[in-house]
């Protein structure tokens, strides 16, 4: 386990509509309460995707680009027993890379 | 069977589940688990059925008392079961002190032990005992404490530093137990004046730092129990042994068991465990012939340094040939005779003998002085 680099664990999570899948899931430790609380949600990570996005498109609407693209990778950590999204340098070893796209912005707001 | 407090504490233990919670639980009072409330609380919230888990089997448990689950977080649920072992709930925890637990792991369902080095007291009013080097995973809350110093639990696993490290965890003080159930006090009185299987199981030391005035005196067996292991090939030499120790048995200080005791209609290695089980002394009559043989080796002297180990038996290994003894587990131990001169090559082997059974006669009247033994 080096500095810059968490161990990884595989988890089990359960998705939004029930389905489990295991996760390579960097631990990021904390306190918690030492019960077994069921598989934890993978809720928290897709509310960091809307979270992220909405952030750039706020932005983008202000700066009003012709164009734009952005690109970012999440890695997956479990933190005090929730799962929690990483915003990741570079997309090699993400779990999830994610590209938002835009077009023509500019020549909506022109018009 | 003469128990260790090691061996009570996992028989106190239950796994306690609410739907999806999964936790841990000890016996304080028959009939009576302490958990901690955040173990039980999705119950409290959307009534679901408690389960609680006792030597494989489940149990229905019902909410007896239950205390905030964010502080202090214990609960105490209603079994119904009467004849279930009771932990001794008393004494705190030192910095450096030894602590042990068994719980219900996620990754151990079947129930595991641990052990931690405890730091010291934490939170408010210093009412947590925070300890490190040993894993918590989350099933363990509501996990025993035991101070070894003490031999008495002394708190309740409640969070871990880090599931998957041996950051450790904290846990609840025992005297905030008793501040917050204090009807506990009478029951755990009442239980172990009248089971004294946890009381028989404290060594001296342990019964001195806990200075419990209403703790029942040790049993002291009148009689202590022997054991000899022995090999077949040794057989002259046992007849030997046994004559030497004759006024030991005379006296009514020890009654000796070795397998030619074994009648007819019993089953061998049933008698051998049982007797084993519930010697005071396990006396190892030491050649090449009893290292060589794995029934002895393996099973007897396993069996034997466990239990010398947990302090309910005394071996005394007495080497009768020459044999590289010191290099097995028990080599550490003191052997008769003395100058390490086995009784096979004495010139004069009355003198060894008479030497073996004076030494023995020291052992059997120290352990009646101080004993924390019992009679079975």
């Amino acid at each position: 386990m080096g500095d810059d680099e968490g161990c990884t664990e595989n988890i089990k999570a359960v998705l939004s509509n029930g389905a489990t899948l295991h996760i390579e899931t960097v631990m990021l430790g904390g306190e918690e309460r030492a019960a077994a609380q069921g598989l934890p949600s993978f809720k928290n990570v897709t509310d960091a995707i809307e979270g992220i996005a909405d952030s750039v498109v706020t932005t983008l609407k202000k700066v009003k680009p012709g164009a734009a693209s952005v690109e970012f990778g999440l890695e997956i950590g479990l933190e005090s027993g929730q799962l929690t999204a990483l915003l990741v340098k570079g997309t090699g070893t993400a779990s999830l890379k994610i590209t938002l796209e835009w077009g023509e912005i500019r020549a909506v707001s022109d018009s | 069977m003469v128990q260790s407090i090691y061996e009570l504490v996992t028989m106190c233990s239950v796994r306690v589940t609410v739907g999806n919670a999964q936790g841990s639980g000890f016996f304080v009072a028959p009939g009576l688990v302490l958990t901690c409330a955040h173990v039980i609380q999705s119950a409290q919230k959307s009534g679901a059925p408690i389960q609680v888990i006792w030597q494989g089997k489940p149990y229905l448990g019902a909410t007896y008392a239950s205390r905030d689950a964010l502080y202090p977080d214990i609960a105490l649920l209603k079994v119904a079961i009467s004849n279930n072992p009771c932990v001794l709930l008393a004494g705190s925890a030192e910095p450096f002190s030894d602590l042990y637990s068994y719980g219900y792991a996620d990754t151990e369902p079947g129930g595991a032990s641990a052990t931690f080095a405890c730091d010291g007291w934490a939170g408010p009013q210093n009412e947590l005992v925070k300890f490190k080097v040993g894993q918590v995973r989350p099933g363990m809350s509501g996990s025993p404490l035991l101070n070894r110093e003490t031999g008495s639990v002394c708190g309740i696993v409640q969070t871990t530093l880090d599931r998957s490290s041996l950051l450790g965890g904290k846990g609840l003080l025992t005297r905030v137990i008793f501040r917050e159930f204090p009807e506990l006090e009478e029951a755990q009185q009442a239980f172990h004046t009248r089971d004294k299987r946890w009381s028989d199981a404290l060594t001296q030391e342990q019964r001195q730092k806990l200075q419990l005035n209403w703790l029942a005196a040790p049993t002291v067996p009148d009689k202590l129990k022997v054991f000899v292991s022995y090999s077949l090939k040794d057989e002259a030499l046992k007849e030997e042994f046994d004559d030497a120790v004759v006024m030991l048995r005379r006296n009514n200080l020890i009654e000796s068991w070795s397998y030619k005791d074994i009648t007819a209609d019993q089953e061998k290695d049933v008698e051998i465990q049982k007797h084993l089980d519930t010697a005071n002394i396990i006396i190892l009559l030491v050649s090449n012939s009893f290292l060589a043989s794995n029934a002895l080796y393996e099973k007897e002297m396993t069996r034997a340094m466990e239990r010398h180990k947990a302090g309910t038996a005394r071996i005394v290994p007495i080497i009768l040939r020459y044999c590289e003894w010191r290099d097995t587990p028990f080599g550490k131990l003191l052997g008769l005779p003395r100058n390490g001169k086995p009784i096979a090559t004495w010139s004069n082997r009355d003198e060894a003998f008479y030497e073996v059974a004076r030494e023995l006669r020291r052992v059997v009247e120290e352990l009646k002085k101080s004993s924390p033994l019992r009679l079975n």
